[in-house]
């Protein structure tokens, strides 16, 4: 029975892949919650609310985006979906950061599920770099 | 070396969480030690406030002032004993008792202790304050809670408008006795209370979930930004009409010139909730009624009381050659200020009707008024603002808040008002100015008669009833059928049938305002229309003659070509940019039948339709239908484990459970 000698980065990062997945749905669902709440019970200055629910919407597809190519490329061991999925957590990350400091009404909730998609974004970020950069080494077996 | 690896992973990961949580907890002050309120002399004040508070209904915005997040430290704590029990407080620093309830202003994010402060520097004189003004002209007792102007950006403690705030060293308006007392040192006055922020508002359900729907920050602008016209940019499209440059246009700016400035004229509106939290121009001919709920010390009446006291109505004028803001240079118009009680109005005194609060009552307080604009063809010649005055208790923190605009053409007399349709061009909604003159209608329009609006017969109980209520008159661009019963109420004797249906048929026309010759204004304001330009209304008289017999066998008259229904067209064009439609074209239909009477019940169903076509558009229009986007998530984007077996990673949820749970024990 073969052994892996080196560890693989991909099944941290799949975890990671994996869990996000589900977490962006549920901060797509409190996230929509949230900005009716306050839309109901908080007045926005002009355009404000169609400037964020722009920016969420956009935050969202990103993020549906560079999941799915992060785990495309984990499971296929291919580097190029990885480093796109790495080159999108920029832009999904500074949305994140959006709705964490910028945004016209922030909740202590926000704080909360906006620091968790965080950190998913910076140990996905870390692993995928580990993946990247391991994925071109041949496999060595006992 | 996978172990190692594994705990190099797990290390970065907590590391990584650790500064996330430090983050949120410097953002939740998870750990501040709170004090116990108790201590001060003024327990059972405050206590007693903060109950009465907490008991009110949720509103949309208020400042969280419940006990438990009020956040000192015992020094802090010990200070503000000395401060309200020791040291006298200057009544000019104290509060009005009404920023208790100060609950929203969404223009200042930043003062989540206003209320906090607020009440401990009162507590010592809501017994003493027996007479407050909401008007501030008796500032014996009383100063207004203004939000800072000239302040240091970066003191955070610093809220209350020439207010020493407790306990905030970076707050220029304490002076060094006050900053002893706040153990301040040279250090920590400007960083002092830098983190010592609490909740600024809670949405309703924030009890819920303990808190966590507590709005934390907001970034709200300074002041609503709203689109400034200018004064001259105003002139000087004024200046450049073609046709009616000598007059009013519609939904043209009111403005006020007040103190050598010039300023256009709004009211207060709501934007999303029911809170007045937004304003809206008041525009020339457009009728607004504004229905909102505000604060007290917000009421608008203040507003309009101080912009209409010293200011006047200043009107567009041709010639702009003088930069001068004055009424030398400027048509100014009057302002009478009526005070209204139980529906007596008087002219507003100010020693009779300045509002005031008496102990929990406050009197002569407007929560409606009305602005009524009276004007001729180029200026506005006069404003009558009607303030509605009753009586209000203090302990309602909000109040309901209508305010009125309508204009009127004012004549010679102010009782007599005529109005216009819109200014040049109609507006949608108001009423088709008529003429039945032969000649002169512009003229005749100024000369108050009843027949100046195109009228049609209403239904009534089922009665077509014809006066000059408005719901007869027609509405411009508002199409509308009408059906009602006519009943011919002349006794008929030994006459010619032929006579007696004809005599019908008259009566009907009549009654559907179609037997005179009427001329139609193609503009809602007919000032310097020419009688050409008037436009005849076609085919009115086009029917053929009524004739009648009277039938021997069923002793019922038969009345042949009887009027019994009549369609109105009106074709316009929308002249655009403010100016409103123009009638272009009219034409009447009169449809006849014939008719059957039982000689004992001459009545007849006769239906109106009145009907409005825009030639400035197409007839129809088509709009091209929405883009069809396929967009799925691949099916392989929650499970995309491929299906081969001979993957390198045979990983299950399980496993993945019991590795984070790994990491977790790990940490």
């Amino acid at each position: 029975m073969s052994k892996v000698a080196n560890v693989n980065s991909s099944l941290a990062y799949e975890i990671l892949l994996y869990l996000n997945s589900f977490y962006l749905g549920m901060f797509f669902v409190c996230e929509v919650a949230m900005g009716i709440l306050k839309a109901i019970n908080v007045s926005y200055p002009e355009n404000a609310l169609l400037t964020e629910a722009g920016i969420f919407s956009a935050l969202c597809l990103v993020e549906v985006i560079r999941i799915f190519l992060g785990r495309r490329g984990n499971l296929e061991s291919k580097r190029i979906p990885v480093f796109f999925s790495v080159v999108l957590t920029i832009p999904s990350a500074v949305g994140v950061c959006y709705f964490l400091i910028y945004q016209t009404y922030i909740l202590r909730l926000e704080y909360i599920w906006c620091a968790v998609m965080l950190m998913f974004h910076a140990l996905e970020l870390t692993f995928a770099i580990l993946f990247v950069l391991t994925v071109c080494k041949n496999q060595q077996y006992d | 070396m996978r172990i190692l690896t594994y705990f190099v992973f797990t290390l970065l990961s907590i590391f990584i969480q650790f500064c996330v949580m430090d983050f949120i907890q410097e953002k939740m002050q998870i750990g501040r030690k709170q004090t116990d309120l108790r201590k001060t002399s003024q327990k059972v004040q405050l206590n007693g406030i903060i109950q009465n508070i907490s008991n009110l209904k949720s509103h949309a915005l208020y400042y969280n002032i419940t006990p438990s997040n009020f956040i000192w430290n015992t020094a802090v704590n010990q200070v503000i004993d000395l401060e309200v029990t020791n040291v006298s407080i200057e009544p000019k620093t104290t509060d009005n008792p009404s920023s208790v309830y100060d609950f929203y202003d969404e223009n200042s994010s930043m003062t989540e202790f206003t209320s906090v402060t607020a009440i401990i520097l009162t507590s010592t004189d809501i017994d003493n304050i027996t007479e407050i003004t909401l008007f501030h002209l008796n500032n014996q007792s009383s100063k207004a809670n203004i939000p800072k102007t000239n302040f240091n950006k970066d003191c955070n403690c610093n809220f209350l408008y020439k207010i020493c705030d407790i306990n905030c060293c970076c707050d220029y308006d304490c002076n060094k006795h006050q900053q002893k007392l706040f153990s301040c040192s040279s250090n920590n006055k400007d960083v002092f209370n830098k983190h010592n922020k609490s909740c600024n508002y809670f949405l309703p359900q924030s009890n819920i979930v303990n808190n966590l729907l507590c709005i934390a920050k907001t970034n709200l602008p300074d002041k609503r930004i709203i689109k400034q016209e200018k004064w001259r940019e105003n002139l000087i499209s004024s200046s450049t009409r073609e046709n009616h440059d000598s007059q009013m246009k519609t939904n043209e700016f009111i403005w006020i010139q007040n103190k050598g400035s010039i300023i256009f004229l709004d009211i207060p509106t709501s934007l999303i909730n029911s809170y007045c939290t937004d304003r809206q121009p008041v525009k020339i001919l457009n009728r607004i009624t504004s229905i909102c709920n505000v604060k007290l010390n917000d009421l608008e009446m203040f507003h309009i009381l101080n912009i209409f006291e010293e200011g006047t109505v200043a009107s567009p004028i041709e010639n702009v050659n003088s930069t001068a803001m004055n009424c030398t240079t400027l048509i100014c118009a009057s302002c009478n200020i009526m005070a209204c009680v139980n529906g007596f109005c008087s002219t507003y005194n100010k020693s009779v009707h300045e509002p005031m609060c008496k102990e929990d009552l406050c009197i002569n307080v407007a929560i409606k008024i009305d602005l009524i604009f009276y004007y001729n063809n180029l200026k506005i010649t006069n404003v009558t603002i009607k303030l509605h005055m009753d009586n209000i208790t203090m302990a309602i923190p909000y109040v309901k808040q209508e305010i009125s605009i309508d204009f009127v053409l004012g004549n010679i007399s102010k009782e007599n008002v005529l109005e216009f349709s819109g200014s040049p061009g109609y507006i949608i909604g108001r009423p088709i100015i008529i003429s039945h003159e032969a000649a002169n209608h512009t003229d005749n329009f100024y000369k108050v008669s009843n027949d100046f609006y195109f009228r049609r017969p209403s239904n009534k109980n089922g009665l077509c009833v014809l006066n000059n209520s408005t719901n007869n008159f027609i509405l411009f661009g508002i199409n509308k059928r009408t059906k009602c019963r006519y009943i011919y109420t002349k006794m008929i004797g030994n006459v010619n049938y032929t006579t007696v249906c004809k005599d019908i048929h008259k009566s009907i026309k009549t009654v559907l305002g179609l037997n005179d010759k009427i001329v139609v204004s193609p503009y809602g304001n007919p000032y310097g229309v020419e009688d050409n330009d008037w436009v005849h209304i076609k085919n009115i008289d086009k029917t053929i003659e009524a004739t009648g017999e009277m039938d021997s066998k069923t002793s019922r008259l038969n009345c042949y070509n009887i009027a019994t229904s009549v369609s109105l067209v009106f074709a316009y064009e929308d002249l655009g940019n403010k100016n409103g439609n123009k009638i272009l074209q009219a034409e009447c239909e009169i449809i006849t039948q014939n008719k059957s009477f039982d000689v004992d019940d001459f009545s007849t169903v006769i239906t109106i339709d009145v009907n409005f076509v825009d030639l400035s558009t197409p007839g129809i229009e088509e709009y091209a239908s929405g883009p069809y986007i396929n967009i799925a998530l691949p099916k392989a984007f929650f499970y995309p484990f491929p299906s081969n077996n001979s993957s390198i990673c045979h990983f299950t949820v399980v496993q993945a459970i019991i590795y984070c749970t790994l990491i977790f024990v790990f940490k």
